[in-house]
């Protein structure tokens, strides 16, 4: 199947005077149509990054990044801020962690629509309200046309969750990236973003690249499972094959740390991430690992394939397999 | 929106009455009285009987709430008496100077508007560029150097050195250049920096980033989330500071002999016309309550927020 979104080793980097520190290094993954990518790390590993660079979004007194992105076959010209903005929000829409600081606090949710609109098609206002009204109702809003005309701060969080979906989804773009939805809301309304995203991709058949930190949002949704660590995408697979058997222990410490029925201790992962200052030429996660060895103080974060679809970046599995 | 101006509008019955008594009362307790005053005024020399014969004129023998009846339904229909010092009607002289002063102020406002929205857009576009340097060394002179000076330094170079602008009074349109451009300078400068700060703050808000991400052009991110929101803070400031660009044209018009409010009050005082005192604390205070409420219905219409709270 030809993969709607590829990204082929993107690299990031902080440029801070006449220095340059790494953020993210060579990300690459691909999505099929109708597909959902699960993206999964912890604070400070790249997640952002990643996705604001395929819509072209790092500002580039900031940020240095070099990558090849494909989109529906075409090659994206992400550091063309004016030839991106055709493809922002109609090919490749965005939901943002949070809801209450991505609206405009002076402008109604009906102005929201109809710029957005305004800036890709020729509707007029009336063409615009129908279907945002209808868009809003599907979110499961009771009071789509009280909504349409409130201004942001008259809604709830996770009313401005669902109406930013809406917002994405009105377009019908060939790629969602939901960058932490749910991280800034109760964990009530939590499923029900979810849910409300993954009716979505399946009414409109859209990619999703979902992010999160939290394993039961992605565990829930994701069709493969990327785990991010410093930048790395340290293990990609299947998401069924990445929860039964994970490989990176960073991974299976992460399905340790996860909160479950079971009377068992939560056992969390101890230690901080190396800061980007402090990333250099050993592995990034070996000062936390409990597979520790000779190998990994001077190990390249090379990626090791398991299977065709299954890879890892890890000298002791590297080993064990070469060994074998 | 109404609603809100109403309510506005009732607060302010209380807050006139208050004034009414204190520029009532303020001619009572001062030394010497206003019969003495008066005959001052007219020369004629104050003894027992002159003073007495003052008093009666005057109605300054009727008992004391009578006295402010009388004056407050005069001041009501906007009766303020006679000048002691001109012997002319009060309300004509006032309201002349009024119009001056604020014609001077919407000058000053001009060019508040024309020169630091364009200064505090061009210095956030390039952060410590050049220009940036100029107009935060610009910002810093203007808001330390005292109108007088600002105002000598100007008739130095227009009107003596090249021959220009007239020095003082108001005798054309040129006559405002220089006392609105004193005026203003101060608030050029402070609130061209504001909006830098604020358009730098917004460029890297959220709601610009998600603007951005839905693919709206730049112009429309720019004028419509980036500078629209920059521009509640400097609107906010404004009105908080407002009155004192009242005060601040006292000054300016010492300085350029500009026949508003601010000369009116100071020759007033001097030959210390109580009538014309009295009338001159009103009417500020009415225009100073009137500015108030028009820079904060201005605030509640640039910020969606007030008008809901309120
Ligand atoms: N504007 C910036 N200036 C300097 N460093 C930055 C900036 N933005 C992000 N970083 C750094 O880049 C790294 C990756 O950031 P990113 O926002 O992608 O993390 P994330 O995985 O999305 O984390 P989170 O879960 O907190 O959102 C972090 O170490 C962060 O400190
Ligand atoms: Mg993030």
């Amino acid at each position: 199947m030809e993969p709607v979104l590829e990204v082929k080793d993107l690299n990031i980097s902080l440029k801070e005077g006449c220095n340059t520190y790494k953020a993210v290094e060579n990300v690459s993954f691909s999505i099929g149509k109708g597909q959902t990518l699960g993206i999964i790390g912890e604070s400070g590993s790249g997640k952002s990054l990643t996705c604001m660079a395929i819509l072209g979004l790092l500002p580039a007194d900031v940020w240095d990044y070099d990558a090849e992105i494909v989109l529906n076959g075409k090659s994206l010209p992400f550091r063309d801020n004016k030839a991106m903005r055709g493809y922002r929000g109609t090919d490749i829409a965005l939901i943002m962690q949070n809801p209450m600081s991505a609206f405009n606090p002076v402008m109604t949710i009906k102005r929201h629509f109809e710029e957005t609109l305004a800036a890709h098609k020729n509707w007029n206002k009336n063409q615009i309200k129908a279907a945002a009204l209808e868009m809003l109702s599907q979110m499961r809003i009771k009071n789509p046309e009280t909504v349409y005309n409130s201004y942001p701060f008259q809604c709830s969080g996770g009313m401005l969750q669902r109406i930013m979906i809406a917002l994405a989804v009105i377009m019908e773009p060939s790629v969602l990236i939901a960058d932490e939805p749910t991280t800034a809301l109760d964990l009530t309304v939590q499923f029900e973003i979810i849910k409300l995203i993954n009716q979505m991709r399946k009414k409109y058949n859209t990619s999703v690249v979902i992010v999160s930190h939290d394993l039961n949002v992605i565990a829930g949704i994701a069709d493969e499972i990327a785990v991010m660590y410093s930048g790395f995408i340290v293990e990609q697979a299947p998401a069924e094959e990445v929860l039964n058997s994970p490989l990176h222990p960073y991974t299976a410490g992460l399905f340790r740390s996860r909160p479950s029925y079971s009377k068992e201790r939560l056992s969390e992962i101890s230690g901080q991430p190396l800061s980007l200052k402090q990333r250099n030429s050993m592995c990034m996660f070996s000062e936390r690992c409990p597979l520790k060895g000779e190998g990994c103080s001077n190990f390249e974060m090379l990626a090791h394939k398991v299977s065709d679809d299954h890879f890892v970046r890890c000298c002791a599995k590297e080993m064990t397999k070469t060994s074998a | 929106m109404g609603k809100y101006i109403i309510k506005r509008l009732l607060q302010l019955i209380p807050i006139l009455l208050v004034v009414s008594i204190l520029a009532f009362g303020l001619v009572r307790v001062l030394p010497g009285g206003a019969a003495v005053a008066y005959l001052t005024a007219r020369n004629i020399a104050p003894t027992k009987e002159s003073i007495a014969a003052a008093e009666e004129y005057l109605g300054l023998n009727q008992p004391l709430l009578t006295q402010y009846f009388i004056w407050l339904k005069g001041a009501a229909a906007f009766d303020f008496g006679v000048s002691y010092a001109s012997n002319k009607a009060i309300a004509p002289e006032i309201l002349g100077a009024l119009r001056n002063t604020m014609g001077l102020a919407a000058a000053a406002m001009v060019w508040l508007v024309l020169i630091s929205v364009p200064l505090g857009i061009f210095s956030a576009k390039k952060p410590n560029s050049a220009f940036d340097h100029f107009s935060r060394g610009f910002a810093f002179l203007g808001a330390s150097a005292p109108s007088f000076l600002v105002g000598f330094l100007l008739v130095l170079l227009f009107s003596v050195k090249l021959n220009l602008l007239p020095s003082f009074g108001k005798r054309n349109f040129a006559s405002y250049i220089m006392p609105s451009l004193t005026l203003a300078l101060g608030y050029i400068a402070s609130y061209s920096r504001i909006l830098r700060n604020s358009l730098l703050e917004n460029m890297r808000s959220t709601n610009v980033l998600y603007a951005r991400a839905r693919g709206l052009k730049e112009k429309r991110v720019f004028s419509a989330h980036t500078l629209r929101n920059s521009m509640i803070p400097v609107v906010t400031n404004f009105c908080l500071s407002v009155g004192g660009m009242l005060a601040g044209s006292v000054i300016v018009e010492d300085v350029f002999s500009w026949p508003g409010m601010g000369r009116l009050i100071i020759s007033s005082i001097e030959a210390r016309d109580y009538p014309m005192i009295q009338a001159y604390v009103v009417i500020m205070a009415l225009l100073y309550i009137t500015i108030n409420l028009v820079a904060d219905i201005l605030c509640a219409a640039i910020n969606p927020k007030i008008r809901y709270e309120a």
